[in-house]
């Protein structure tokens, strides 16, 4: 049996997933991204706790942890819709060069 | 800018608090010296050792006040504008984040299947855990930061309120310096008041000593807590699915091209109505 090709505009709506969700994933990279500069901001020294300033160093470990995770979580959504695109090009690419159709694999 | 609210009037009463120490000890000493000159020698040397004792502890607590307390009678609200700040600017926006990585907005099966597809619906259910996971942190730091705010307040509030004693025995103290009779009662109010400022100043060091542990117990506990969380392996962010662990992109998700050898990773539906 021949494979049959996805129907009329499948293939235009499955790339512009790639595309809506990467954008989504950018979006949200960009929130973290944020929220870490936000956390690597908030820094403070002894005096600002008063008497009780030798909690300074352990409230900069645990500053320097969360603004350095969440930085992490942006870059790694941002990867992902790197991921996309580069998903979304391939196919598109290998789809105006007829791959798919030769090799009847959509 | 003072960010004081009403109820808040300590910081000015404790940063003025030395200065009115002295001009009461100063206005007790001229008081003293106008009756000095009646006084039998051998009371005058009684006098002279007590004057000496209450000379010395208000040195000592004029000195304490304006290296240890002064300085720093604005922290509380420097806490409380930063335990704000982490909600406002970090608390928020983590959550955020966490609501637009629900999973069923980064569902690929509608349009297309194979390992990619399968692994993608999964990469976004991991990110969403880790944001959660940020969520709890930072709610933490945000309240651990609001209640040490608090306590701090109540501190300074404690030490005024003792530091009111103290200042009415000297006061009582200084009032009885103008009658011969009863100066030696005078000057021991006032010593009285003395020791109980040092007293108060003590039981602060200490308070404050045992909430600087309790809070940096609560940090570090933080910090455990988060390698132990499992929304965040390895207290790390979470990787997104990918072929090679040593590639920041995730590969698997790339692979998308039946050229480079294997089978797309990707595979599009024929009819995405009927999948």
């Amino acid at each position: 049996m021949t494979p049959q090709s996805p129907q009329d505009g499948t293939i235009e709506a499955a790339l512009d997933k790639f595309t809506t969700d990467a954008t989504s994933w950018d979006g949200v990279s960009a929130t973290l991204g944020e929220a870490a500069a936000a956390a690597r901001a908030l820094t403070l020294q002894g005096p600002d706790f008063g008497l009780t300033f030798s909690v300074a160093n352990a409230y900069a470990d645990v500053q320097n942890l969360v603004a350095t995770v969440l930085q992490a979580g942006s870059d790694e959504c941002t990867a992902v819709g790197k991921a996309l695109r580069i998903a979304r090009d391939t196919y598109e690419r290998e789809e105006a060069e007829n791959i798919h159709r030769i090799r009847g694999i959509w | 800018m003072s960010t004081q609210t009403i109820g808040d009037e300590y910081v000015d009463w404790l940063n003025d608090w030395p200065h009115d120490l002295i001009g009461k000890i100063r206005h007790a000493n001229d008081l003293l010296d106008w009756a000095f000159g009646g006084l039998p020698s051998i009371l005058r040397e009684k006098i002279d050792r007590l004057w000496a004792k209450i000379v010395e502890y208000t040195e000592k607590i004029v000195q304490w006040c304006q290296d240890e307390v002064c300085p720093y009678l604005l922290a509380p609200f420097t806490l409380g504008n930063a335990s704000q700040d982490w909600t406002t600017a970090v608390l928020d926006k983590v959550s955020d984040a966490g609501a637009r990585l629900d999973g069923s907005q980064f569902r690929a099966d509608e349009y297309w299947h194979g390992p990619a597809a399968r692994a993608y619906s999964q990469v976004a259910a991991a990110q969403e855990d880790a944001a959660k996971a940020m969520v709890e942190t930072v709610e933490e730091i945000q309240e651990t930061l609001h209640d040490l705010s608090f306590k701090m307040k109540m501190l300074y509030v404690g030490l005024a309120a003792t530091l009111v004693i103290a200042v009415g025995l000297v006061v009582t103290g200084t009032s009885l310096l103008p009658e011969i009779v009863t100066i030696p009662a005078g000057l021991a109010s006032i010593l009285s008041g003395l020791l109980v400022a040092v007293g108060g100043i003590g039981a602060i060091v200490t308070y404050s000593h045992s909430l600087a542990d309790s809070t940096s117990g609560s940090l570090n506990g933080l910090r455990v807590a988060f390698h132990d969380n499992t929304g965040l392996p390895n207290g790390a962010w979470p990787k997104a699915v990918r072929d090679n662990p040593a590639d920041s992109i995730p590969t698997g998700l790339t692979d998308a091209s039946l050229t480079d050898g294997d089978r797309s990773d990707w595979t599009i539906y024929q009819d995405p109505t009927n999948p």
